[in-house]
């Protein structure tokens, strides 16, 4: 054999010993998408890294990393690749998040509550599902939206303190979502105490103003947004409104699960 | 049903057993196969908290039940003619059982499937695994001899039984099969089970309920694609004069509709109960999606009947 395929061979066998440790193993991240740490018989270090709990000023609580249910049976765990068109001058790098820390207790507010949305009749699925608390992403498992930009909206039944909202787009094709416009106000109208959380329109073609955040890949660890505030003390709010303009190559907008977490 | 499982399991086992060093020359997928199949004696299947439910007679059933065409291999494919033989392939007698297990921890307590020697073999195996699934059997009545399939599903062990619904819509074409129908009735409400009518034609409970047949349920097709329920507007209509529990299948239409659309339209028409066909990675799903259009609410055609 020669040597360029007893490499090409060694590298084979390599490749697949790690791709089955991997495989019987489990996955190499832990439930919410992070990277697990090596367990070492190092100790602790005496400064505490972005991963270690801090207590919320506030309460005196040991803040945690919050937990939005993405097990192996809760979603449809294949990361489809990156797309190949186009992609926007505000795209975050690929990759997953670090820990988002949360006070204890967090409860997914917007499970089963009612949903409305830009259209009289989506095109595809009901608008119930994206809180029915779903989160896989097969062909029955969203809800379309006509195209151009749309929107869902959650009633939380009462003003809450809301922390996260985490967004599910459909997720099995390689996506990059337009225009992902997060608000939260105290009436149905978005007319009463409104506010944008999070605003990825980076050239305002939505007319609902300039976001700075980045654009994102849909993947099935969901997009969190961050609601905790300056004061880490959560926005409040009753209605929850998460806009989309469709995906990078004329994906339409479609949506799996929002949750908001919170108190 | 052919075991493959089982059988591959038991070579293995005695191949290893006769020579330790062979499990080196094992693939990683045998020996994985060979681990699960050591040491674990049956434990009764726990049941996990049930889903809502209602009662026919006494009989307390969940909204949701475990349909029985997958198992039987019947998968209304369509022109996919490879899709009954794969289903049969896939449905082997562990994994029957094994979805079986998965509605009871799921919150399933009923399943409708036909009378056979399949049928009854894995069904024995689920409860005599400790399974807990009340099994209302689905007869091919004939209108000649009309007890032979009633007093099968009696002497195993059924909870209820109803007449499939082509075999119902012969017979209530005429007045013999009336009769018949009416005689399996009493039969079957004489020995405590809970007696249906099935019908994919609007016919079956509308002369039912013209000509006095009195079951405990109907089973009737409700989906909005035609699919074996041509009417369903009209059966919704009809439905709404009828005071019996009901009893939808066909909700899916063999897999071609959202479930959560499914779902609400046949609860929403008024199905007090809704058989469906589920493999065992979709039964979770289902159930969630159940729970939740139940804990949301349903505006409904007519009144809960059961």
């Amino acid at each position: 054999m020669s040597k360029g395929a007893l490499y090409t061979t060694g590298a084979a066998i390599a490749a697949g010993l790690v791709c089955a440790c991997t495989v019987f193993s489990g996955c190499s991240k832990d439930s919410g998408g992070h990277e697990q740490r090596r367990q070492t018989s190092r100790p602790r270090t005496r400064h505490p890294g972005p991963h270690t709990r801090r207590a919320d000023p506030a309460t005196r609580l040991a803040l945690v990393d919050l937990d939005i249910g993405v097990g192996p049976d809760a979603v449809t765990r294949a990361t489809p690749g990156n797309p190949r068109g186009i992609k926007p001058p505000h795209l975050r790098k690929a990759g997953q998040r670090p820990p988002f820390m949360v006070p204890p207790g967090l409860t997914n507010l917007a499970l089963l509550k009612p949903v409305t949305c830009s259209d009289d009749e989506p095109v595809a699925g009901d608008v119930d599902q994206v809180t029915d608390g779903l989160k896989k992403s097969g062909p029955f498992d969203y809800v379309e939206l006509g195209p151009g930009l749309g929107w869902v909206q959650i009633d939380l039944g009462q003003v809450r303190t809301i922390h996260a909202v985490v967004i599910w787009h459909f997720y099995k094709n390689a996506t990059i979502y337009n225009d992902v416009i997060v608000r939260v106000a105290d009436d149905a109208e978005m007319s009463r105490n409104a506010r944008t959380l999070f605003n990825n329109d980076h050239d305002n073609s939505a007319r609902l103003g300039t976001g700075r955040n980045t654009a994102f890949y849909t993947r099935w660890w969901g997009e969190i947004v961050d609601a905790r505030g300056k004061d880490a003390r959560g926005t409040r709010g009753r209605y929850v409104r998460v806009y989309t303009a469709g995906g990078m190559e004329d994906e339409p907008v479609r949506f799996v699960e929002i949750a908001v977490y919170g108190t | 049903m052919a075991d493959k499982t089982s059988n591959r399991r038991g070579f293995l086992k005695r191949s290893v057993a006769a020579s330790a060093g062979a499990a080196a020359a094992l693939s990683l997928e045998e020996k994985i196969l060979l681990a699960r199949t050591s040491a674990r004696p049956r434990t009764p299947t726990p049941r996990g908290a049930t889903m809502p439910t209602g009662k026919i007679g006494k009989v307390q059933i969940t909204r949701l039940i475990c349909g029985g065409n997958l198992i039987s291999g019947y998968a209304h494919s369509r022109n996919l003619i490879y899709v009954s033989d794969l289903m049969k392939h896939y449905f082997t007698d562990d994994k029957i059982v094994e979805t079986f297990e998965i509605c009871e921890t799921s919150g399933i307590n009923t399943v409708i499937t036909t009378i056979n020697p399949d049928t009854l073999r894995v069904l024995k195996r689920h409860w005599k695994n400790g399974g807990k699934l009340q099994w209302i059997a689905q007869m091919h009545t004939k209108t000649a001899e009309p007890l032979v399939e009633p007093k099968l599903a009696v002497e195993n062990g059924a909870v209820g039984a109803v007449i499939q619904g082509a075999y119902a819509e012969r017979m209530v074409r005429s007045a013999k099969g009336l009769d018949a129908i009416k005689t399996i009735v009493t039969f079957l409400k004489r020995k405590k089970l809970i007696a249906g009518v099935g019908g994919h034609e609007l016919n079956s409970p509308v002369t039912c309920e013209a000509q006095g047949v009195d079951p405990d349920f109907y089973f009737k097709t409700i989906n909005t694609e035609n699919f074996h329920c041509a009417t369903p507007d009209k059966t919704v209509a009809f439905m709404k004069t009828v005071t019996k529990p009901w009893i939808a299948y066909k909700v899916l239409a063999a897999g071609a509709v959202n479930p959560t659309k499914g779902f609400k339209y046949a609860l929403g028409g008024g199905a007090d109960f809704m058989c469906v066909g589920m493999f065992d990675f979709q039964v979770k799903h289902d159930v969630q999606i159940v729970k939740g259009i139940l804990a949301r609410g349903v505006k409904r055609a007519r009144p809960w009947r059961a």
